[in-house]
């Protein structure tokens, strides 16, 4: 079974569909591949978790469905379908500077990005940038768009909307802020929400309350949601699906128990052993993954995980095929190919 | 009122190494053109800790609550405003046994800084891009009391990249050629070049990606074990903390509410901030769900910090009394300290393993 049938072949209603995706740099060193060969589904009202180290790909990959990177530098190839009622559309064929993307981005995919301090522009208030995006999207008047606003301040729990919305970003805390950018995310009601790295740049106590206003929203818009993270216990709590990225590939995909409980690619298995966890193993020493993440020109050949995998199968040189070891459950690794030896 | 033995104070511990004292840092808020100082930011304010030889001890707390700012005084970065910060050096220091680095003399500083070294949280900025690593780690030993030669010196380079598991081809290289991992282990060797007793790890390992993390981490525990180093560590990441420290100080608006050493502060909490700050560690687990204490509000501001106890504001157990008396940092259990008027009383969640 080929990858592209694998992907197709999985039930679940699709909202967004990643086909092979290739997002490369070119750079006076040489070609960058940030992003080679993804493949991902995203179910309706579901979310999935994208994990990886630093230079993975993984905010390659929602910048690409975003449109947000110029070309060139960069050169994108493959499929990102949008699945709108009984239409697909495949986002890389539109021109990203176009209207039909400028419909969608914003209003039916949007983004909130890591870090709210600059993300939000300083000269305005806070309710002028909510406005905005719904005064470009919809019908409504200034008066209304700003009832819509204050509406929306109160849902992602700030204190006192009618005030606050006139206030200008600097008069918000960090976490206040990125409640902020939420209230921009789901102004037009998205069906798909891309949060980079929502919380990182927030202390541990006012990221619960992010992540579960998160959560909430979530469940009342019936929103999907593209969240990437490194930090994998926010993807335990929030994730119904995870994809695992190494390299510029997805290594492994599939339901947050099976990825956490019972993970089947060497790295993901590296990985989840080498985060400490509160209260396991107080005082022993981390195992750790060896190596470090090859130099992006030279990317091994074969399999990318290879220099640091522990099973160094005779056929690393060739590129592992897609298996599905269970139902919804992929990984790409030599290690689960049956009909070997 | 902790001012009367200051000067025939004895060492009662022997194992203490360093010792602060109502160490207060307040940074002066200015406006005007005469720069009239109009406030004060009250980053460290009458914090007592006590390290002992060889321990790891971790400050813990949000953005704010003064942690970098105590490990910089430490290290006599920062003048203190009030306070002390004695020191027991393995050797007497110039026949001194004991010395006050927040009042310290010039012609000891430079000898402290052979025994207290800092690493800092991002290695990208912390070595300078123009030197290669042989220059960048030659650099402490202009400046040590001892006379080096250049064999000698280059001997101790070698081996000190050999500690930190780099090779010593590298030497010629420059900091740009080097991943993040790499260049924090030059860092560690930097730190380590003097044969240091403490070093102060301000977040060494949050700049990093999490596989690297922990090959820093066993490398910092194998160095302390082979070397005797005592650390102070500090970090916001509380299941890293929870892994690696002996003891916890947990601290928020510059005072420190908690300390205990690890097991006894993950089991037995006893002030309602530090329930509040382990809840919300995230657990890599899907299966556990914790029930998680979602505090109101945002910390204070330092230049204006709440009456009575500084977390009286987002405390979800806070009276009255608390608006008004400062809690003092006493001993409920042994070693066990808490700043908290209703600790006895108050029935404090256990974190859910």
């Amino acid at each position: 079974m080929s990858t592209e049938d694998m992907v197709a072949n999985m039930k679940d209603d699709k909202l967004l569909e990643i086909k092979n995706l290739r997002t490369h740099f070119h750079t006076p060193e040489g070609k960058v591949r940030a992003v080679d060969g993804v493949n991902l589904v995203i179910p309706r009202n579901t979310s999935v978790a994208l994990v990886g180290e630093s230079g993975s790909g993984k905010s390659v990959t929602s910048k690409s469905i975003m449109g947000l990177l110029p070309q060139p530098p960069a050169e994108i190839t493959g499929e990102i379908l949008y699945h709108q009622g009984d239409k697909s559309i495949n986002l890389l064929e539109l021109d990203p500077d176009g209207d039909e993307y400028s419909q969608i981005r914003g209003n039916e995919i949007s983004m909130i990005f890591q870090d709210p301090m600059t993300s939000l522009n300083p000269v305005f208030t806070i309710g002028n940038q909510i406005m905005e995006v719904i005064l470009r999207h919809t019908d409504l008047t200034k008066a209304e768009a700003k009832e819509r606003a204050i509406e929306l301040l109160d849902k992602v729990g700030i204190a006192n909307p009618r005030q606050r919305v006139d206030e200008y970003p600097h008069q918000f805390s960090g976490g206040m802020r990125q409640r902020v950018m939420i209230a921009i995310g789901l102004a037009c009601n998205p069906t798909l929400l891309i949060a980079d790295e929502p919380t990182t740049a927030i202390d541990v106590t006012i990221q619960v309350g992010i992540l579960e206003l998160m959560k909430e929203l979530q469940e009342e818009f019936k929103t999907s949601m593209l969240m990437i993270s490194h930090d994998l216990g926010v993807v335990a709590q929030v994730a119904d699906k995870v994809a695992v990225m190494y390299l510029g590939e997805v290594v492994e995909y599939g339901d947050v128990l099976d990825i956490f409980h019972s993970p089947q690619h060497p790295y993901t298995k590296a990985l989840l052993k080498s985060i400490p966890i509160l209260g396991q193993n107080r005082g022993r020493e981390f195992e750790v993954i060896e190596g470090t993440v090859p130099d992006p020109f030279n990317i091994p050949v074969g399999c990318r995980f290879q220099t640091r995998c522990n099973n160094q199968c005779p056929s690393k040189y060739q590129n592992p095929p897609m298996i599905e070891v269970k139902p919804g459950h992929i990984t790409k690794c030599w290690l689960y190919k049956e009909d070997e030896s | 009122m902790a001012v009367e033995l200051e000067n025939n104070y004895s060492q009662e511990d022997k194992d203490v190494i360093i010792e602060i004292r109502n160490l207060k840092k307040y940074f002066p808020i200015q406006k005007g053109i005469f720069k009239k100082t109009v406030a004060h930011v009250k980053a460290v304010d009458d914090v007592s800790i006590k390290i002992k030889k060889g321990e790891t001890v971790a400050l813990v707390g949000e953005s704010g609550c003064g942690k970098s700012t105590l490990g910089r005084c430490v290290m006599k970065i920062y003048d203190s405003t009030a306070g002390e910060i004695n020191y027991y050096p393995k050797k007497p220091i110039k026949d001194k046994k004991k010395l006050d680095i927040a009042d310290i003399e010039r012609e000891y500083l430079a000898k402290l800084r052979e025994e207290i070294q800092m690493i800092f949280q991002d290695p990208y900025s912390s070595l300078n891009p123009r030197m290669n690593i042989l220059e960048i780690l030659s650099e402490p030993f202009r400046f040590h009391s001892k006379k080096w030669t250049k064999e000698e010196i280059r001997d101790r380079v070698e081996y000190l990249l050999e500690a930190v598991g780099l090779r010593s081809s590298y030497l010629t290289r420059f900091p740009h050629e080097f991943s993040g991992g790499q260049l924090q282990r030059i860092a560690i060797a930097r730190a380590l070049a003097l044969n240091p007793d403490i070093i102060v790890a301000d977040e060494p390992v949050s700049a990093l990606d999490v596989s690297i993390q922990g090959q820093i981490i066993n490398l910092m525990k194998k160095l302390q074990k082979d070397l005797g180093l005592t650390y102070l560590f500090i970090s916001h990441n509380l299941a890293l903390v929870d892994r690696i420290a002996d003891r916890i100080v947990v601290m928020y608006l510059g005072k420190v509410m908690e300390v205990a050493t690890t097991s006894e502060l993950v089991s037995n909490i006893k002030h309602p901030y530090t329930e509040a700050l382990l809840s919300a560690v995230p657990i890599a687990d899907p299966t556990i769900k914790q029930k998680r204490i979602i505090l109101s509000g945002n910390i204070p501001s330092p230049s204006n910090p709440p009456t009575g106890c500084v977390f009286h504001t987002r405390c979800p157990y806070a009276k009255e009394k608390c608006k008004v008396e400062v809690p003092v940092l006493q001993e409920v259990v042994d070693g066990h300290q808490v700043a908290c008027h209703f600790s006895e009383k108050l029935n404090l969640q256990k974190i859910n393993l």
